[in-house]
């Protein structure tokens, strides 16, 4: 799979609107203000990624990931109703959390999971697997994963860094293994 | 059978204990996500204190009586929340599987029988099958939440209101007589 680099694909893109004119400029740093000034700004098929991160191979998301982003999303809390958060609602940065954690994951988790508030908060995200259950929730700065598979368990706790999350993908790829086939995930071999 | 007097100087480790399910509320952006089969974390965690509640519904085994008795109780204390809660249940378990758990890592957790009882108390509140899971306090809530359903989830049953149950019995009966009817067509 061919990998985006900045130079080959940019991050954005301007398109200046048909409608547009402007006085002829001699100037070319007006120029390029005022084009920012009026163009819009659309993404490219490269995401929105700044040069630096483009240029690392992205994980592959899984399709159930907008329809999750859009769960979360449209569950924030509306401002000064925290008070009557009885579980129907998620705060604002756990949200954001929770989709940076999906956004990291979601090719190694497995299935689409089901989604709710914890009493204390926190955002739960249940997975159903044939020989298994896995949950997660998602605090604002740690997630807890928990696979439980024929009376055994296991219970990771992690930061919510992007160097944690890209450290602890192997062991999400074993624990997802785990409960879908009830064994061990084969290890890859190391040269 | 006659109604349990459980006594309240110690629990058995044969008896069931049973932690009550409420309907619990779903993220208001989510309702078009399907279903879940399993029981949430939400049922797990214990928000007033470090007593998780739980009701003693038999000496050996779910007393019918027992239940009929906690059933209106368990409904008028979901009526009590803001906004109410239907009461669908309990999550049943034996008392052993608490105080000597089969998972190493679930350190024992002892029961407490704790009735709710006084003259200030009113009919409806009074229970005599009231007990309590000590919770450790130098564990997380929300490790404790995972531990207990696991317990409760890998097991225990499920305990569904009788008119559930009735309604099942009814359907069966009238799917047989349907099968019935067909069979003596052909």
């Amino acid at each position: 799979m061919p990998i985006a680099t900045a130079e080959a694909a940019p991050p954005i893109r301007y398109v200046i609107p048909a409608t547009y004119w402007g006085p002829p400029e001699v100037d070319v740093a007006t120029i390029l203000r005022q084009i920012q000034m009026w163009a819009t700004i659309s993404p490219m098929p490269s995401g929105n990624c700044t040069g630096e991160s483009i240029r690392l191979p992205r994980p592959m998301v899984a399709g159930w990931l907008p329809a999750i982003e859009l769960r979360i999303r449209g569950s924030i809390v509306p401002d000064g109703r925290d008070s009557e958060n009885d579980g129907r609602w998620v705060a604002h940065d756990i949200a954001e959390a929770a989709v940076a954690f999906f956004e990291a994951t979601s090719d190694l988790l497995p299935g689409e999971p089901f989604i709710y508030s914890s009493h204390s908060g926190d955002l739960v995200g249940e997975f159903e697997v044939g020989h298994g259950s896995m949950t997660i929730i998602v605090s604002r700065n740690f997630a807890i994963v928990f696979a439980a598979v024929e009376g055994t368990w296991t219970e990771e706790t992690i930061s919510l860094d992007a160097a944690t999350l890209d450290g602890f993908r192997p062991e999400l790829q074993r624990l997802t293994e785990k409960v879908r086939t009830g064994r061990h995930a084969a290890l890859e071999s190391t040269n | 059978m006659p109604l349990w007097n459980p006594p309240t100087d110690r629990v058995s480790p044969d008896e069931r204990v049973g932690r009550r399910l409420f309907d619990e509320p779903m993220l208001v952006g989510a309702r078009d996500q399907r279903s879940y089969a399993g029981l949430l974390l939400r049922h797990f965690e214990e928000t007033r204190d470090d007593k998780f509640s739980v009701d003693r519904l038999g000496a050996t085994g779910v007393n019918r009586k027992v239940v009929a008795y906690l059933r209106p109780r368990a409904s008028a204390a979901g009526e009590k929340h803001r906004p109410p809660k239907a009461f669908n249940g309990w999550a049943v378990l034996t008392v052993r599987k608490l105080t000597a758990p089969p998972t190493p890592e679930i350190s024992q957790l002892p029961v407490v029988a704790s009735p709710i009882d006084g003259e200030d108390i009113v009919e409806i509140d009074r229970n005599p099958y009231h007990a309590h899971i000590v919770l450790p306090r130098d564990i997380k809530r929300l490790h404790l939440a995972l531990c207990l359903r696991h317990l409760f989830t890998t097991y225990g049953t499920v305990q569904k209101r009788e008119e559930d149950r009735q309604n099942l019995h009814r359907t069966l009966g009238k799917v047989w007589s349907w099968l019935a009817k067909l069979a003596r067509k052909k």
